[in-house]
């Protein structure tokens, strides 16, 4: 048994679900019987985070999948919510288009920076950070915009099938799509290989370059979506960031198994990550916990995942119980014996 | 060795979201629920204002639930959908974007859930249908009486042709560009007035202080800036620091910079007491947190209240100041 759940939690992809159930038990003895976490409305609640905070963390998360960082997607989502408010009073799928464009064109413009000059993405896209965001303070001439069409605006964000809405729709359509690309395409294969060693990556004849201007479109294209359905759903856009979403998001796509020296992740594990945080708030708002002790809760299970994934702690362990005299059958694997076996997972 | 280190993983997070479990708080069912929806209450005037209106409405046996939002509206607007979700029988919200909570506002009128919204106006007393009442400033006023505290003061002064800089909080929401739209009118009262630069420090002490020292070269010291204000007291405060550090005099006397402030904050007062600044405005959380303590039993009893509550301002200059000091210095 415990055999299984040690497999389980080795495995990085599934972990952030393994962890979602045991939250959602949590909460449920927190609950105390009261009904008030199992309910369509926190299920609403949790996806229409999921809504806000995925695209973003797919975004950042399929960076670091290529061993980069993308800072620049709190800029992107404003700049494409400012874009799709303003041109989408008429016909809001051409706005939420023109969006897209800009955002895939600001991750094509970023990304070929970094390739060819061979560029930190830390350094090009904080960059683009400030400049897409100095773009919308130049749009909306500093000012909140309002977005006349409410009816889009109460739209998007209506109810579903109970649980769900256009926007949470769109943003697991997006996770879906990735999943299939990553996963089973030869895209998906070269961007593994290219976050894993990318000279080796260079030397089986991987066009790397390639790679990572796509990533970033990628990045950009996802963000403006996001951003775009974000702001439409709030009816307003504004040079200021409507929503903290850099924090969660990389949050996020750490818990959900995603390596910060990349190569490791999947995007079902960064959807994990995202429900896990967007139901511990959801969850923890329904149990009356106020809303200060929400990013302590948080921390604390960001702290326990990434403590548990350190590689040292079975190997401290062991030196403990060899220490009090308890002699364990078998020593535990070396790091290199666990690197192998966790890219035999993927 | 596997099967122990996979039973106390699973046992550490057990125990550390059961931890959580234990802080949690079940209101009595027969109590009126208040969700109060603000601001980061690290902000010392939003922190004074969420406790006084927490204290004032227990007092009256309301259970409030403080929700705070990192100045993040996507945020706020969940908030505000989750209150609704969870039948709160009023909400109270200080809008952190006039425009972005209006749908979520929408929805909770849809659920009939009262609101009252408070510290920050709709400018232009839009979506009237959405809310109750408003309680909080009157920002076109306080705006105003500090154009007036400039103008006067400057009158006094003998300078009655004189250069004023703004240092404003964030223009692209209401609270900062309505009392901007209040400053300009009263200084246009002035016709030796004129104001020759506009900032926005977006309510930032430390950007004011900044953009204040980057004015100064710019105008060169004095020489062509007589006065400025900074739209609260810390971001007077700022101005005031950024022009010690520029060797700038402060004060009345033609060649010094007249500084007038905002809100009645412990530095305003610090600085009119010792002469570096000439005014600020009056702008007490207590009071306005007090009066939607009120308002929000009132509504609740289903009276009738008015559209608007506003507490009284007034200017504050060396005269007075003793009297408000204590009050002002939460």
């Amino acid at each position: 048994m415990t055999g299984y759940l040690r497999a389980f939690f080795a495995n990085r992809t599934a972990r952030p679900f393994a962890v979602l159930v045991l939250i959602v038990i949590v909460l449920g003895i927190g609950d105390d019987g009261h009904g008030r976490v199992l309910t369509t409305s926190t299920a609403y609640d949790v996806l229409q985070q999921f809504a806000t905070i995925g695209p973003v963390a797919l975004a950042l998360g399929l960076s670091m999948m290529v061993g980069e960082f993308d800072l620049s997607v709190g800029g992107i989502l404003s700049l494409a919510g400012c874009v799709a408010v303003m041109a989408g009073s008429g016909s809001p799928a051409a706005g939420l288009l023109l969006a897209v464009t800009v955002g895939a064109l600001g991750g094509l413009l970023q990304g070929t920076i970094m390739t060819w000059l061979n560029l930190s993405s830390i350094g090009v896209t904080l960059g683009g950070l400030l400049t897409f965001g100095g773009l919308s303070y130049f749009l909306t001439g500093n000012t909140t915009i309002g977005y006349d069409r409410l009816d889009v605006a109460l739209g998007v964000n209506a109810p579903l099938l109970g649980i769900f809405s256009a926007r949470s729709l769109t943003a697991i359509i997006l996770f879906l799509v990735a999943t299939f690309v990553v996963s089973w395409t030869r895209f998906g294969r070269d961007l593994l290989a290219v976050g894993s060693d990318r000279r080796a990556a260079t030397i089986v004849g991987i066009r790397v370059d390639r790679i990572l201007i796509a990533v970033f479109v990628i990045s950009g294209l996802l963000t403006a979506i996001g951003g775009g359905l974000l702001s439409y759903g709030l009816a307003a856009a504004s040079p200021t960031a409507l929503a903290d979403t850099l924090v969660p998001g990389a949050a996020a796509a750490i818990l959900g198994g995603v390596s910060l020296s990349g190569g490791k992740g999947r995007p079902i594990g960064i959807a994990g990550g995202v429900l896990v945080l967007s139901m511990l708030h959801s969850g923890l708002t329904a149990i009356g916990v106020p809303p200060f002790a929400h990013w302590i809760v948080t921390a604390a299970v960001l702290f326990t995942v990434g403590i548990l994934d350190g590689e040292e702690l079975s190997r401290r362990v062991y030196s403990f119980r060899r220490a009090v005299g308890q002699r364990p059958d078998t020593p535990p694997p070396s790091a290199s014996s666990i690197l192998v076996r966790q890219q035999a997972d993927h | 060795m596997t099967k122990i280190l996979s039973f106390v993983r699973l046992l550490a997070a057990v125990l550390a979201l059961l931890m959580v479990g234990q802080i949690c708080e079940v209101s009595a069912a027969q109590q009126k629920r208040v969700a109060l929806l603000v601001g980061p209450t690290q902000d010392r005037f939003i922190g004074t204002w969420a406790k006084t209106y927490s204290d004032a409405a227990a007092a009256k046996g309301l259970a409030v639930t403080v929700f705070s939002s990192p100045w993040d509206p996507a945020l706020q607007s969940q908030q505000i959908d989750e209150a609704v979700a969870q039948k709160y029988d009023v909400l109270v919200v200080q809008t952190l974007s006039q425009k972005a909570v209006i749908p979520a506002l929408i929805r909770a009128k849809n659920a009939h859930i009262p609101v009252i919204t408070v510290i920050a106006q709709f400018p232009k007393n839009e979506a009237q249908s959405l809310y109750v009442t408003y309680v909080g400033e009157d920002s076109r006023t306080l705006g105003r009486l500090a154009g007036e505290a400039l103008g006067q003061a400057l009158a006094k002064a003998g300078r009655p042709n004189a250069k004023v800089a703004a240092l404003v909080g964030t223009l692209s929401e209401g609270t900062g560009s309505l009392r901007l739209e209040g400053f300009k009118a009263a200084v246009a009262k002035y016709p030796g007035l004129k104001i020759v630069v506009i900032q926005d420090v977006q309510w930032n002490p430390t950007k004011a202080e900044q953009a204040f020292g980057q004015i100064l070269a710019r105008f060169g010291g004095t020489q062509g800036l007589d006065a400025v204000y900074g739209m609260n007291d810390t971001v007077a405060n700022g101005a005031v620091q950024a022009a010690e550090s520029a060797g700038v005099k402060l004060g009345l006397a033609k060649g010094s910079l007249v500084v007038v402030g905002g809100n009645c904050m412990d530095p305003g007062v610090k600085n009119i007491e010792s002469g570096k600044q000439a005014a600020t405005v009056l702008m007490l959380p207590q009071v306005s947190a007090k009066n939607a303590a009120d308002a929000t039993v009132e509504v609740l009893a289903g009276k009738q209240v008015p559209r608007a509550i506003y507490e009284k301002h007034q200017i504050i200059t060396k005269q007075n100041v003793a009297e408000f000091a204590k009050r002002c210095s939460y």
